[in-house]
C-alpha cells in the first residue's frame, strides 16, 4: 500500500439547482519520501485535491489514506488534529502573521506540536537564521516563503503540502524555493507534494500527476528527475 | 459631489451587506440623541405643562397678605394700581375637617372667581354657602365621596369666620395653588396640613379679606418659569408694596377705634355681672345653714340607737351561754354511756368466749370417746372372728374324726363277717376232715386205704385254716379295740370343744357388753353437749341483742344532743344576724349622716368655689378687659407681604426638579456621543480599508475624490440621521413621559404636553452627524488622497512593531507566547484599544451610577426606618383635648404591649440661616433619654451617639448643608414665634428635615408650655397583627388622632420610591446597549481585519477554542482595563447623579456600596462574555480556504 492513496475520490458541490463535480473519481498514490508534482489548469480540481489532502475540506465519497490513516472519515476536531500533527502547509501568499517576527511565526506552529523542531533550527535550515528577528514586512517575498516553509517543517509533518509555492515569486526566487523543497525531500526524506498550474515544474518531480476535469489524466514516476537549475519557464 | 445611479445602488447594497456595522452607528447615535433630546426637552416640557396649567387656571401672579387683613377698599385700590390686570380679595384659613371619626387639618380657601381656578375632576363646583370642593388628595386619604357632608371647624381666632359648620362636598378638585403633594404648614394641630377645601365666597363671614390675589397685565403669554415673566412681576411687586404699605396704616387706625368701643361695652357688662353674683351667693349660704341643723338632730338619734344595741347584745349572749352548758352536760353523759357500753361489750364477749371454750372441750372429749369406742369395737370384732375361726377349726377337726370313725364301722363289720365266714369254713373243713378221717379210718378200717392224694381234705390245711382263723380273729379284735379307743377320744374332744366354745363366747360377749355400754355413755354425752350448744347460741344471740339495744340507746342520745347543737347554732346565728342587722342599721344611719356631712362640706366648698369663681371670673373679665386695653395699646401697625409665585412651594420645587433633568442632560448624552464618535471612527476606518482596492478602481475609472468620499459620508450620515430620527422620536416622547410620570407621584398636574424642540433636535442630530462625518472624513482623508495605482496595490501589510513591553526583558520573557502575541496586537491597534476601553468603562460607570442611585435611595429607607427610627408605632395626639397627656401616658405605662415610649411635640417650622431657608419639623421633648431610646441620634460618619443638647438643637445633615451651617452656628426657627438657637450637633437623618430640642429650652425661648402631641412606642411583640391590635387600642383613647405602624410607613415610603427602579432600569439597559454595541462592533472589526490570519492559524491546526482565545485574549484584557477605568468614572458619575437627583427634603445615601461595584464588574463581564459567545460562532464559520486567497 502506498504512503498516500486516493481511491475514487469525489467532491461534489451543490450549486444553484444542479451540482458541480470538482473531483469526479480521482485515484492516485504517492510513496513516502517522494516529491510529487500535481499539475493541471485552473479549475481542473487540483486545489480541491489540496484541500482534501490538507484536511481543510471533506470528500463527498471515496477514500483518502495517509500513512495508513483514513482521512476521509475524519470530521471536526479529528480533522484539526490531522492538520495540526501531520500536515505542513506552504501557501502561495506565505500567510505569515504580520505582527510576529520570523522566529515567532515559526513558533506559532511549533507551539502546538508535541515534538517540534527548534524554531531557530528550522530557520537555520531554510537559511534565514540571521533574519529571525525581522518582521515579515521587512523580508523579501522569497524570504517570507522560506519562513513559511520553516514554519511548516518545524512541526515535523508527515506531508509537506505546497500550494503554488512560486506563484507570487519572481523566477530566481522561485527557483531558490523549489530547490529548498527538493533538498528537504532529498535530505530529510520528507514527502512533498507541490500543487501548481505551471507544467514546467513537472520534470523535477519523482512522481507527476496531471489532473484534468476532476480526474487524474496521467500519473507517472520520473526515475531521473531533472535538477532544478535546468528547469526553465 | 456627484453621486450617480450606480454609486447609489452600490451604496444601498453596501448598507445591506454590512448591517451590523450600519446598525452600530445607527444605535450609538440614537442613544446619544435620545438622551440629549429626551433629558433636555423634559425640563421645558415639564415647565410648559405647568405653565399651561397655571394660565388656564388663572393662577395669581402676586398675592398680598396683611397681618391685619385687607378690606374691600384695599382690594379696589390694588385693582387700580398700574400694571394690575385684576385684583380679588380672598380668604384662607386653617380648619379641622371632620366626618365621623376622620379628622384632617385643611386650608379653607375661597373660590375667587376667575382666579386660581381649580381643576374640576368630578362633580360640580360649589354654589351654595354650605357646599364645598375638596382636594382630591384629602378625599382619597380620608375616604370621602362627593355628596358626603363634612364639618369644618376653623381655628380659635377664626371660629366665626364661616357661615356654616357642615358642608356638602360637590366637587373633587386639584388646585393650581397646590401642584406639589406637599400641602405646606398651618397653625393647627401639629402644623401639617393635609390639603385644601374650597368654599364659595358666600360661605365666609368675615369683614376683611385675608389675602388679595392679583394678576399682572400682559404676562399671560410669557412662560411662568422664564426670566421675562420674573422681570415683569418684579416690577409689579415693587409698585404694589408701596400701595399695600399705605393701606396697612389706614387699616390699623380703623381697627384701633373699633376695639376701644368694644372694651368700654365689656366693662359695663362686667360690673352688672358682679352684682348678680353677690346675690346668688347669699341665697346659697342660707340653704347651707338649714342643712347643718338637720344633721345635728340625726347625730343625736344615732347615739340612742347605739345604746339600745349594746344592751341587746348582753342579754342574748347570756341565753346562749346557758344553752351551751346544757348541751355540754348532755355530751358528757353520752360519753359515760358510751364508756359503759364499751365495758359491757368486753365483759360479755369474755363470758361467751369461756362458754365456747368449754363447749369445744366437750366436743373434743366426745370425739375422743367415739374414736376409742370405734377402735374397741373393731378390735373386738377381730377377736370374735378369730375365736369363731378357732372354734370352727376345732369343730371341723372333730367332725373329721367322727367321719373317720364312722367310716371304720363298716370295715369292722366286714372284718367280723369275714372272721365269721372263716370260722364257719374252718369248722365245716374240720367237720369234712373228721368225716374223711372217719372214712379213712373207715376205709383203713375198711381197708380199703384210700389213697391220701385222693383224699380232699387234709389236716394240714385244716391247721392252716385254723391258724388263719385265729389270726383273723386277733386282727378283728385289735381293730375293734382301736375303734373303740377312737370313739372314746372323739367323745372327749366334743366335750372339750363345747367347754372351750362356751368360755370364748362368754368372754366375747362380756367385751361386747362393755363397748355397748361405752356407746351408751357417748350417746348421752353428745345429747348433753348438743343441749349446751343450743344454750350457747341462745347466749350469743341474747348478748348481741343486748349490745344492739345499748348502741341504739346511745345513738338516740347522740342524735338528741346534735339536734340540741343545731338548735343552739341556729339560735346563735339568729342572734348574730340580729346583731349585724342592728349594727348595719346603725352604720347606715351613720353613713347617711356622714354623707350628709360630706354633702354639706361639698356645699360649703361649692359655695366657696362659686364665690371664688365669681371672683375669678370677674377678675378674669377685668383682666381680659385690661388685656384688651393693653392689646389695643400693643396693636401693631399692619405688616404687609407682597409675594409672587416663588412663595408657592409647589411652583418652586417643580422648577428645581426640571432643572435637575437639565443637569442630567449635560453629562449623560456626552458619554454616548463620545462612544458614538469612537464607534464611527473605527467602523469607517475599517470600511475604507476594506474597500481600498475598490476606491482605487473607481478612482481609476475617473470618479473624483468627492464622489468616492460621498459614498462613505452618505453611508455614515444615513446611519447617523436614521439614529438621530429614532433617538429624537424616542427622546422627545418617551423620556419626558417617563420623567414626568415619575414626578407625577409628587405633583398633581394635567397630562404632559409634549413639544417638539426642533432646535434641540437639530443640534443633537447635527452632533450625531458631525461625529460620523468627522470620523468618516478622518478615515477617508489619508486613503482617498492616494493615487489609484497605489490604492489598487495591496496595501503594504502593516509592519509589525516591537512594543515598549518587549524592552522590559524580565516581564516579556515570562509571558507565554500567546500572551506576547496578544500584547503586541493590543498595542498595534491603538484606536481600537481606546475605544473598547472607553466603551466598557462607560458601561461599567453607567452601571455603577444606576445601581448606586438605586441603593442610595433604597438604603436610606432601611437606615431611616430600620436603624435610626427604633420605635414601632408612632402616635399623634391632640394635646388641646383636656387630660389627653395624662390619659395617654397612664395607658402607655400600664399597657403590656408597650415596652418603652417617649413623647414629643413636633411641629412644622421654617429654618433660616444666612439667607437660606428650608421647611422642616421642630421636635421638642422633655425626656431626652426616653426619646433617645426611640430614635437613634447619631453622627453620620462615625455613627457615634449624639445627645440633644441642653441649650441648642440637633439638626440633620442635609438641613445643615442647605442652610450652610455647622456646629456652633445659629439657626433661626420660625415656629409661630421666631427663635434663634445654636446648632449643637448634626445628626444622620434622611427623610424630611428635623431639629430636635429640649423642652425647657423651647419654653424659655418661646414662652410656650410644652405639651406632647406625638408618642413613639417600642412594642414587646412586633408582629404586624400585634402592632395593629395595639394601634387599634390606642385609637380608642380620647385625644389620640392616629397611631401608625412604622413598618407600614416604611412600606409606603418604599412604594413611592419605586419609580426610581424605572430610571435605574433605563440606565442599566443603556449601559448594556453601550457595552454590546461597542464590544460587538470592535470584535467584529477585529475578526474581519484578521480573517486571513485566523484562517491561516486554523490551517495550521489550531482548535476552535484556541482560535477563539486568540481573539478573546485581547478582548479580555481590554474589557478588564475598561472595567477598571470604569470604576473611577462610575464613582464620580454616581456621586454626581445622586446629588443631581436628590430632592431638598430627602437626603440620599452617600456611601459607596462595594456590592454595586462588584455587581457592575459582574454585569460588564456578562455583557462582554455575551458578545464573545456570539463571536465564537462567527469565528467557527471562518472558511480556511480564505487563507489561500491573495491579499486584497
Amino acid at each position: 500500500m502506498s504512503y498516500i492513496e486516493l481511491k475514487d475520490v469525489r467532491r461534489i458541490y451543490p450549486s444553484g439547482g444542479g451540482e458541480v463535480r470538482a473531483l469526479d473519481g480521482v485515484d492516485l498514490a504517492v510513496e513516502k519520501g517522494e516529491l510529487c508534482v500535481i499539475v493541471g489548469p485552473s479549475g481542473a480540481g487540483k486545489t480541491t485535491v489540496l484541500n482534501l489532502l490538507g484536511g481543510m475540506d471533506m470528500a463527498t465519497s471515496g477514500s483518502i489514506r495517509v500513512d495508513g490513516q483514513e482521512i476521509s472519515s475524519l470530521r471536526g476536531r479529528g480533522l484539526t488534529r490531522y492538520r495540526r500533527y501531520d500536515i505542513g502547509f506552504v501557501f502561495q501568499f506565505y500567510n505569515l502573521v504580520g505582527n510576529l517576527t520570523a522566529l515567532e511565526n515559526v513558533e506559532l506552529a511549533s507551539e502546538i506540536c508535541p515534538d517540534p523542531m527548534d524554531a531557530g533550527e528550522a530557520l537555520e535550515r531554510v537559511g534565514l537564521g540571521h533574519r529571525k528577528n525581522n518582521f515579515p514586512a521587512q523580508l523579501s517575498g522569497g524570504e517570507q516563503q522560506r519562513v513559511a516553509i520553516a514554519r511548516a517543517l518545524a512541526k515535523r509533518p508527515k506531508l509537506l503540502l505546497c500550494d503554488e509555492p512560486t506563484g507570487a515569486l519572481d523566477y530566481n526566487t522561485g527557483k531558490e524555493v523549489l530547490q529548498l523543497l527538493q533538498d528537504t525531500c532529498r535530505k530529510d526524506g520528507m514527502t512533498v507534494i507541490i500543487i501548481t498550474h505551471n507544467s514546467a515544474l513537472m520534470p523535477m518531480g519523482d512522481r507527476v500527476i496531471q489532473i484534468r476535469s476532476g480526474r487524474v489524466s496521467k500519473m507517472y514516476t520520473n526515475p531521473e528527475p531533472t535538477p532544478i537549475e535546468r528547469i526553465e519557464w | 459631489m456627484v453621486v450617480n445611479r450606480s454609486l447609489r445602488k452600490e451604496l444601498l447594497r453596501e448598507i445591506r451587506n454590512s448591517r451590523t456595522r450600519f446598525l452600530s452607528i445607527f444605535l450609538m447615535v440614537a442613544l446619544g440623541v435620545m438622551f440629549l433630546v429626551g433629558l433636555r426637552s423634559a425640563a421645558p416640557d415639564m415647565r410648559t405643562t405647568a405653565d399651561g396649567y397655571f394660565d388656564r387656571a388663572g393662577l395669581f401672579d402676586v398675592q398680598i397678605l396683611s397681618t391685619l387683613g385687607l378690606t374691600k377698599a384695599d382690594i379696589a385700590v390694588f385693582a387700580q394700581t398700574e400694571g394690575v390686570e385684576s385684583a380679588r380679595g380672598g380668604w384662607s384659613l386653617d380648619a379641622v375637617l371632620s366626618r365621623e371619626e376622620t379628622q384632617r387639618i385643611v386650608k379653607v380657601i375661597s373660590l375667587t372667581g376667575g382666579m386660581n381656578r381649580p381643576d374640576l375632576l368630578a362633580g360640580r363646583m360649589p354654589e351654595q354657602p354650605s357646599e364645598c370642593a375638596v382636594d382630591a388628595g384629602v378625599m382619597d386619604g380620608a375616604g370621602l365621596k362627593i355628596g358626603d357632608t363634612v364639618t369644618l371647624a376653623p381655628g380659635e381666632n377664626m371660629s366665626d369666620a364661616l357661615r356654616c359648620r357642615s358642608f356638602t362636598i360637590t366637587a373633587r378638585v386639584n388646585s393650581p395653588l397646590y401642584i406639589s403633594l406637599d400641602r405646606g404648614t398651618g397653625s393647627l394641630g401639629d402644623g401639617s396640613v393635609a390639603g385644601f377645601v374650597l368654599l364659595p365666597e358666600s360661605s365666609f363671614d368675615l369683614d376683611y379679606y385675608t389675602a388679595a390675589y392679583i394678576t399682572a397685565d400682559g404676562v399671560l403669554p410669557l412662560s411662568a418659569y422664564g426670566d421675562d415673566y420674573d422681570g415683569a412681576v418684579k416690577t409689579l411687586t415693587d409698585r404694589l408694596e408701596n400701595t399695600a404699605e399705605s393701606r396697612g396704616v389706614l387699616r390699623y387706625a380703623l381697627l384701633r377705634s373699633e376695639a376701644q368701643e368694644k372694651i368700654d361695652n365689656a366693662q359695663q357688662e362686667l360690673d352688672d355681672g358682679r352684682a348678680e353674683a353677690d346675690r346668688e351667693i347669699a341665697d346659697a349660704q342660707q340653704k347651707l345653714d338649714d342643712a347643718r341643723q338637720e344633721l345635728d338632730d340625726g347625730w343625736e338619734e344615732l347615739t340612742q340607737a347605739k345604746q339600745d344595741y349594746d344592751d341587746g347584745v348582753i342579754e342574748g349572749q347570756q341565753e346562749l351561754d346557758d344553752a351551751r352548758q346544757e348541751l355540754d352536760d348532755g355530751w358528757e353523759e353520752l360519753a359515760q354511756a358510751k364508756q359503759d357500753y364499751d365495758d359491757g361489750v368486753i365483759e360479755g364477749q369474755e363470758k361467751l368466749d369461756d362458754a365456747r371454750w368449754e363447749l369445744d372441750s366437750g366436743w373434743y372429749g366426745l370425739y375422743t370417746a367415739q374414736t376409742t369406742l370405734e377402735q374397741s369395737q373393731a378390735e373386738l370384732d377381730a377377736r370374735r372372728t378369730e375365736a369363731e375361726a378357732g372354734l370352727e377349726a376345732a369343730r371341723q377337726a372333730l367332725e373329721d374324726s367322727q367321719t373317720l370313725l364312722d367310716e371304720k364301722q363298716p370295715e369292722l363289720d366286714a372284718a367280723q363277717a369275714q372272721v365269721e365266714a372263716l370260722r364257719t369254713q374252718t369248722e365245716e373243713y374240720a367237720a369234712g376232715l373228721e368225716a374223711q378221717n372217719a372214712q379213712i379210718a373207715a376205709a383203713e378200717a375198711a381197708g380199703t386205704p384210700l389213697d391220701p392224694a385222693s383224699l380232699p381234705l387234709d389236716q394240714q390245711t385244716l391247721d392252716a385254716m385254723q391258724a388263719g382263723l385265729a389270726q383273723a380273729e386277733t386282727a378283728l379284735a385289735d381293730a375293734q379295740a382301736e375303734y373303740d379307743a377312737g370313739r372314746a377320744e372323739l367323745e372327749a374332744g366334743w366335750a372339750a370343744y363345747e367347754a372351750q366354745k362356751d368360755e370364748v363366747l362368754g368372754q366375747l360377749d362380756d367385751a361386747q357388753a362393755q363397748i355397748d355400754s361405752g356407746w351408751q355413755d357417748y350417746e348421752s354425752g353428745w345429747a348433753s353437749l348438743n343441749a349446751a350448744e343450743a344454750e350457747y347460741t341462745q347466749g350469743v344471740a341474747d348478748y348481741e341483742q343486748g349490745l344492739a339495744d345499748a348502741a341504739q340507746k346511745i345513738a338516740d342520745g347522740e342524735q338528741e344532743l346534735l339536734d340540741g347543737e343545731a338548735d343552739y347554732a341556729q339560735g346563735q346565728s339568729d342572734y348574730e344576724t340580729g346583731l349585724a342587722d342592728a349594727a348595719q342599721e346603725i352604720a347606715d344611719g351613720e353613713q347617711e349622716l356622714l354623707d350628709g356631712e360630706a354633702e354639706y362640706a361639698d356645699g360649703e366648698q361649692e359655695l366657696a368655689d362659686a364665690r371664688q369663681e365669681a371672683e375669678d371670673q370677674i377678675a378674669d373679665g377685668q383682666e381680659k378687659i385690661d388685656e384688651a386695653r393693653e392689646a389695643l395699646g400693643d396693636l401693631k401697625p399692619a405688616e404687609v407681604y407682597v409675594l409672587d409665585r416663588n412663595s408657592n412651594y409647589g411652583f418652586v420645587s417643580y422648577d428645581q426638579n426640571a432643572a435637575r433633568m437639565e443637569n442630567l442632560a449635560r453629562v449623560f448624552p456626552v458619554i454616548f456621543f463620545i462612544v458614538a464618535a469612537l464607534v464611527c471612527l473605527t467602523t469607517m476606518t475599517r470600511m475604507v480599508e476594506e474597500q481600498r482596492t475598490q476606491i482605487g478602481t473607481i478612482k481609476a475609472m475617473g470618479y473624483g475624490t468627492g464622489a468616492i468620499a460621498a459614498k462613505f459620508i452618505i453611508y455614515g450620515v444615513t446611519a447617523a440621521l436614521g439614529g438621530a430620527v429614532l433617538g429624537a422620536a424616542v427622546g422627545t416622547t418617551l423620556i419626558p413621559w417617563v420623567i414626568f410620570t415619575s414626578y407625577g407621584i409628587m405633583y398633581t398636574l394635567p397630562a404632559l404636553q409634549i413639544r417638539i424642540y426642533w432646535g434641540l433636535i437639530l443640534i443633537a442630530g447635527a452632533a450625531g452627524v458631525a461625529c460620523t462625518v468627522g470620523a468618516t472624513l478622518w478615515a477617508m482623508l489619508s486613503t482617498a488622497r492616494l493615487s489609484p495605482a497605489a490604492l489598487m496595490r495591496p496595501r503594504a501589510p502593516r509592519a509589525g512593531k516591537r512594543i515598549l513591553l518587549e524592552r522590559v526583558g524580565p516581564v516579556w520573557k515570562r509571558m507565554s507566547f500567546s500572551m506576547k502575541v496578544s500584547a503586541r496586537n493590543l498595542f498595534r491597534y491603538k484606536k481600537r484599544l481606546w475605544m473598547t476601553v472607553i466603551g466598557v468603562a462607560g458601561c461599567t460607570a453607567l452601571l455603577i451610577a444606576g445601581l448606586g442611585l438605586r441603593s442610595s435611595i433604597f438604603d436610606i429607607i432601611d437606615i431611616q426606618f430600620g436603624e435610626i427610627y427604633r420605635y414601632d408605632v408612632q402616635m399623634s395626639v391632640d394635646p388641646e383635648e383636656p387630660g389627653t397627656t395624662d390619659r395617654v401616658e397612664r395607658y402607655l405605662e400600664q399597657s403590656a404591649g408597650t415596652e418603652a415610649w417617649a413623647g414629643a411635640n413636633t411641629r412644622s417650622v421654617t429654618f433660616e440661616a444666612g439667607g437660606a431657608a428650608a421647611d422642616g419639623y421642630l421636635r421638642v421633648t422633655d425626656d431626652r433619654e426616653a426619646l433617645d431610646r426611640q430614635i437613634d441620634f447619631r453622627d453620620m460618619s462615625d455613627k457615634t451617639h449624639l445627645r440633644i443638647p441642653e441649650d441648642g438643637i440637633l439638626i440633620d445633615v442635609k438641613l445643615a448643608e442647605l442652610l450652610k451651617v455647622g456646629v456652633g452656628d445659629t439657626v433661626t426657627i420660625d415656629c409661630g414665634s421666631r427663635i434663634s438657637v445654636p446648632v449643637g450637633g448634626i445628626m444622620e437623618h434622611y427623610v424630611y428635615h428635623y431639629a430636635c430640642m429640649d423642652a425647657e429650652t423651647f419654653s424659655r425661648l418661646t414662652g410656650e408650655e410644652y405639651a406632647p402631641n406625638e408618642y413613639f412606642l417600642t412594642v414587646t411583640d412586633d408582629s404586624d397583627g400585634a402592632v395593629s391590635g395595639l394601634c387599634g387600642d390606642l385609637l380608642e383613647l380620647d385625644g389620640v388622632q392616629s397611631a401608625s405602624n412604622l413598618k407600614s410607613m416604611a412600606r409606603s415610603f418604599r412604594e413611592t420610591m419605586e419609580v426610581v427602579d424605572a430610571a435605574v432600569m433605563i440606565i442599566i439597559l443603556s449601559a448594556a446597549a453601550l457595552a454590546l454595541v461597542v464590544l460587538y462592533n470592535l470584535t467584529n472589526i477585529n475578526i474581519t481585519e484578521r480573517i486571513r490570519e485566523l484562517a491561516t492559524i486554523k490551517v495550521l491546526g489550531f482548535y476552535d477554542a484556541e482560535v477563539a482565545m486568540y481573539i478573546y485574549r485581547e478582548n479580555i484584557v481590554l474589557t478588564l482595563m475598561g472595567i477598571a477605568l470604569g470604576q473611577f468614572f462610575g464613582k464620580f458619575l454616581c456621586t454626581w447623579l445622586v446629588r443631581t437627583i436628590e430632592m431638598d427634603i430627602v437626603m440620599f445615601g452617600r456611601e459607596a456600596k462595594p456590592e454595586n461595584y462588584v455587581l457592575s464588574v459582574v454585569l460588564s463581564l456578562l455583557f462582554a462574555v455575551l458578545v464573545n459567545i456570539l463571536m465564537y460562532f462567527r469565528m467557527r464559520k471562518i472558511d480556511m480556504v480564505q487563507s489561500l486567497k491573495s491579499v486584497e
